[in-house]
């Protein structure tokens, strides 16, 4: 059994993170989920700071992010991400109901590193989440400062 | 004052004049009061002259008046001259009536009484007879000065008569002066002194008042002074002449009847004494023849004695007849008659007494001393008669010497004085006539001079007369027109030598010209006679009689062919020059020509784009009348640089304020022109309101281009964002219903029974064809608004690999393609790429009832060279009465149970094709297939 790491959700929607973990669930991929509702919590959480100032030190393996968020959107989290020196080598992945292009396009040009749209069928969504974490959070050689469940 | 200022005005002769009538009328009453008074000292200058008659005094002051009031020359001076020399006239002619008749009026006792008295045997108070004859004529010349009309010959002779009537005075005062005796004493009645004086005033009174006149002053407008004075001296010499001549003849006259007086005398006297010795003798004879017949008694001795008898007493009445003239002679004759007739008487008695008493008594009577006594006093008084006769002879022949000498001296002066004032005449009137041909030599070659100049000079001279008919021409005028003046004067007119040009311009201005009397620089051309022509300027004046008629012209006409030539010349260029303008107008293209900022020409476009007309404008002056008031100043200081040679932009525009006040754009290319005199400027300007107006309507338009695509690229965004919300926010339910759907069936699955589980399937597939709905829609609406890229795309290609990806869903499907040559295109190779999958998909879709299907693509270039691409097939198709509802959105010609899908497809493919600048369009029929066309736009013309 390989080493499960810690994924960050970034999502503002209940139902899909119930849907996402669900799926994540079905593949057992779901122990060390870490779930922010929106942008600011996620900083907060990255920086350890606000309600996460507590939290056990350590970057999350992959970061999965909503774009469209109340306060702080995805976009602006990604940006913010791959410009501080200290958290631009965390994998993130947008999981984002938008097919817009320029979403697609700003996102690389940000530096995501997978851009996901969520299906509307369950059964593709639920492939493709479960896919996600099989590939980020066990298949993919994390940068060194992970943080691993089993740490 | 007015009488003080006539008196001021009086020339001097009048002056002259008026002092001499009133001296004369001073000397005429001076005389009458002294006849009044009895004073002889008034009367007579000194004693022992004769005093001036009455009469003449009266005439005098009567003459000195009317000298006086006619400088004058009113009506009422007139009248007063006219009764003076009425009244003295009146005096005058019955005296010399009295003259020549030889009879006494006593004329001169009318007025006045005169004493009868008489001094050196002349009666006193009588007018003498050249005191007449002067009055006459002063009377003469005073009623010829007061005549209203002028008539040359009366002032000629009045002119005359006053110089004789002063003339005579002269003669007569010098003579006093001179003391000669003929003018004081002698038969007739002499001229007084103090008359001889006051003609003297009289006359130069006289001469003075008609000085301005003829003979004095004749025709002196054409005179110079000289003549005037040569004239007068002439005339003045003549009257000199002519009165001495006259006086010289009225005294030779009465000299030469004095003379024969006086011989007569002597004559007389040499008889009486012949007959006084006759009487005694015969009286001897008598008593001799007595006295012999008383002594001898022969009656043969009575026969003397009866003769002297009987003639005795005719002898004495012959004597007494020789001694009318001298009474006192008479008186003695009278005295010798009785004892001449006692003698006789003596003598018959001593006949009686020898008849009676014989011859003794008869001696003795004889001897006796009586008859002696007798015969002694009658010898006595005979021989004191012949002695007194003697004496009175003596004298007679010692006045007819002295009377002789004194007429020879007399005559001698007056011959000296005539031949001197003669020669004087002769000398000035020689020296006249010399003069005056040394002037008409002189005036005849100025007349040659004159004539050579007008007939030589190097310009054409001629006259016409009222017909226009040459009178007299000039031999340059001649010359230039080859004739000659024989058969120009008089036979040919002006006309004749004018081209038919000049014909009516000549008729018009030479009726001007007779009208005006005057022309200038009037341009013909002119014939020669060969044929040839000439310019001419000519020039004329007129010659007008008194009463206004036209006479004749007076033209001067100059040779200006050359002069013409040039004008010409210039005229044609100004004549390119206007027709270049009128081009230039005709192009719509406005030329104005400035002097600084002073109009001096406009053409006709300027004023058609300015509005005014071209009267109007030049009235304007300057062109800044035109520029906006705002924009004056710097109009002007604009000009006044590209005067001074600073720059403009030759091409500008400007802006000017047409006539109705409405501005009006202009583009302005300028010149300067400098040619002599003041810098001009010429702008060639065009209208060019209506492009600025298109401009600015663009400029309004682009700006609401502007602003529409501003509001196209709101909304837009607004669609975007819309879009976004879609593709986002509408998903996320669906997905969540198709997620928790799943879950449920998972958690719940065997807990729902069968129809509940189809219903979740329905809920299912719902959700998933509402997220394909959305996500078509998506695209549709990207197509809209994403940009295009414009880069070739093979269609060949692109078909290809769109059948290949569709390979999957075709697996179990007899499909036989038809792929032909595809053109390469522009556009935007993904949007490309959306239509083919749509339509092949369509393709595939359609003919899912078709075994084998058949799918064509195809293509064709049009003329133009557009490219229409199809894909044909041989599916369902469709009903061509629905065919406009084919690429409508959401619009579909199948229910979604017989073939699924959104109705978004076909949509978006129009969008794109219409993106592209091309169109699509479908054929078909039901059963029997589909054709969809697609055009692809010419390179060139494509790509919106």
């Amino acid at each position: 059994m390989n080493d499960l790491k810690r994924i960050m959700l970034v999502e503002d929607s209940v139902r899909d993170v119930e849907l996402t973990l669900s799926a994540l669930e079905e593949h057992h991929l779901a122990n060390e989920v870490v779930v922010l509702r929106d942008g600011a919590e996620a900083l907060d959480y990255l920086h350890q700071r606000g309600s996460f100032s507590a939290r056990s030190p350590g970057n999350p393996a992959v970061i999965m992010l909503d774009i469209k968020m109340p306060k702080i959107d995805g976009l602006e989290v990604l940006r913010h991400i791959k410009a501080d020196e200290n958290l631009k080598m965390i994998p993130v992945v947008m999981l984002t109901s938008s097919r817009e292009e320029r979403d697609l396009i700003e996102s690389y040009r940000l530096g995501v590193n997978a851009y996901v749209v969520k299906p509307v069928d369950f059964d593709k969504f639920v492939k493709a989440v479960s896919q996600l974490g099989l590939f980020w959070a066990v298949i993919n050689q994390t940068p060194p400062g992970s943080v691993r469940k089993t740490d | 004052m007015p009488g003080v200022n006539r008196l001021l005005n009086f020339s001097r002769h009048k002056a002259i004049a008026l002092s001499c009538g009133l001296a004369v009328i001073a000397i005429g009453a001076t005389v009458l009061v002294g006849w009044l008074t009895g004073s002889r000292a008034l009367t007579a200058v000194m004693p022992g002259l004769i005093p001036m008659a009455p009469n003449t005094a009266i005439a005098f002051a009567l003459l000195g008046t009317a000298l006086c009031v006619l400088g004058g020359g009113r009506s009422w001076s007139r009248a007063v001259v006219r009764a003076c020399v009425f009244l003295t006239l009146a005096m005058i002619v019955p005296r010399i009536i009295e003259f020549a008749l030889g009879i006494d009026f006593k004329v001169d006792a009318w007025v006045i009484e005169v004493p009868h008295e008489e001094l050196s045997g002349t009666p006193v108070g009588r007018m003498a007879f050249f005191t007449a004859i002067c009055f006459l004529f002063a009377s003469i010349v005073l009623f010829a000065l007061a005549l209203s009309a002028r008539r040359r010959t009366v002032e000629a002779l009045a002119g005359v008569a006053s110089v004789t009537l002063t003339s005579i005075a002269v003669i007569f005062f010098f003579g006093y002066l001179i003391g000669s005796p003929l003018f004081s004493v002698g038969p007739t009645i002499p001229m007084a002194l103090n008359t001889s004086f006051s003609f003297l005033l009289l006359g130069a009174g006289l001469i003075s008042s008609m000085f301005d006149k003829r003979p004095f002053s004749p025709l002196p407008a054409e005179l110079d002074a000289k003549m005037i004075r040569m004239h007068r001296m002439i005339t003045t010499g003549f009257g000199l002449a002519f009165s001495t001549v006259l006086v010289a003849s009225i005294l030779a006259y009465e000299n030469s009847v004095r003379f024969a007086e006086n011989s007569e005398l002597v004559s007389h006297s040499y008889q009486l004494l012949a007959e006084s010795e006759d009487l005694v003798s015969t009286l001897k004879d008598a008593e001799t023849g007595a006295r012999g017949f008383v002594l001898t008694g022969n009656p043969d001795f009575l026969e003397p004695y009866e003769v002297a008898r009987g003639r005795i007493g005719e002898q004495l009445l012959a004597l007494k007849h020789l001694e009318k003239h001298h009474p006192h002679q008479q008186s003695r004759i009278d005295g010798l008659a009785p004892l001449m007739e006692m003698k006789i008487r003596s003598a018959t008695e001593l006949m009686d007494i020898f008849g009676l008493n014989g011859p003794t008594a008869a001696q003795k009577l004889v001897a006796s001393e009586e008859w002696k006594t007798a015969m002694d006093s009658i010898g006595t008084f005979v021989s004191e008669l012949q002695e007194e006769e003697r004496s009175l002879l003596e004298l007679s022949l010692l006045q007819q010497e002295s009377g002789l000498s004194r007429s020879i001296t007399f005559f001698s002066l007056l011959t000296i004085l005539v031949i001197i004032l003669f020669t004087a005449l002769y000398l000035v009137i020689e020296r006249g006539l010399t003069e005056r041909q040394r002037a008409e030599v002189a005036l005849r070659e100025a007349a040659r001079e004159i004539e050579d100049l007008y007939h030589n000079a190097p310009c054409g001279y001629h006259s016409l007369d009222a017909t226009g008919t040459f009178v007299q021409i000039n031999n340059t005028e001649l010359s230039w027109l080859g004739w000659s003046r024989d058969e120009v004067v008089g036979k040919m007119r002006f006309l004749d030598f004018l081209t038919a040009a000049g014909t009516e311009l000549f008729k018009r201005s030479f009726l001007k010209f007779m009208a005006t009397g005057s022309i200038k620089d009037l341009e013909f051309e002119m014939k020669r006679r060969d044929g040839s022509t000439f310019w001419v300027l000519l020039s004329a004046t007129a010659l007008i009689d008194d009463r206004g008629n036209f006479i004749r012209s007076r033209s001067t006409m100059f040779d200006i062919t050359d002069k013409h030539r040039a004008l010409e010349e210039l005229h044609l260029q100004t004549n390119l020059y206007e027709t270049l303008l009128k081009t230039q107008s005709n192009l719509g293209q406005g030329v104005i020509m400035t002097e600084a900022d002073r109009i001096i020409f406009v053409n006709e476009a300027f004023c058609r784009i300015t509005g005014y007309p071209e009267v109007e404008i030049m009235a304007l002056g300057s062109i800044f009348e035109l520029i906006p008031a705002q924009k004056r100043d710097g109009g002007r200081e604009r000009v006044t640089d590209f005067l001074r040679g600073g720059t403009v932009d030759n091409r500008r525009e400007m802006v000017i304020v047409h006539k109705t006040g409405r501005l009006v754009d202009l583009e302005i290319a300028s010149e300067v022109i400098r040619a002599g005199g003041p810098p001009r400027f010429i702008a060639i300007v065009r209208d060019i309101t209506d492009r600025k107006n298109a401009e600015r309507a663009m400029r309004t338009l682009n700006a609401s281009l502007n602003r529409k695509g501003e509001e196209l690229e709101l909304a837009n965004k607004e669609l975007e964002t819309f879009s976004y919300t879609v593709s986002h926010d509408l998903r996320s339910p669906l997905r969540h219903i198709g997620g928790f759907v799943e879950l449920l069936q998972k958690h719940a699955g065997h807990t729902i029974d069968e129809k509940g589980n189809r219903y979740l399937e329905i809920i299912t597939t719902a959700a998933k064809h509402m997220g394909d709905l959305i996500d078509d829609l998506l695209v549709f609406s990207r197509m809209g608004r994403t940009d295009l890229m414009n880069t070739r795309v093979d269609l060949t290609s692109l078909a290809q690999d769109v059948i290949q990806s569709m390979e999957p869903d075709t697996q179990g499907r007899k499909i036989q393609w038809k792929l032909g040559s595809l053109p390469e295109v522009l556009g935007d190779p993904s949007m490309i790429r959306m239509v083919f999958v749509n339509l092949l998909s369509n393709a595939l879709k359609y003919t899912r009832t078709r075994s084998p299907a058949v799918i064509e693509l195809g293509s064709r270039r049009e003329e133009n060279g557009d490219c229409v691409v199809w894909v044909k097939d041989n599916g369902v198709g469709f009903d061509m009465n629905y065919v406009h509802k084919l690429f409508g959105v959401f619009q579909r010609l199948h229910s979604s149970d017989e073939f699924e899908g959104t109705g978004i497809g076909l949509a978006t493919v129009q969008r794109i094709m219409v993106r592209h600048g091309g169109r699509v369009w479908a054929e078909g029929k039901l059963q029997e297939g589909a054709t969809m066309y697609c055009l692809f736009p010419h390179p060139e013309e494509n790509i919106a």
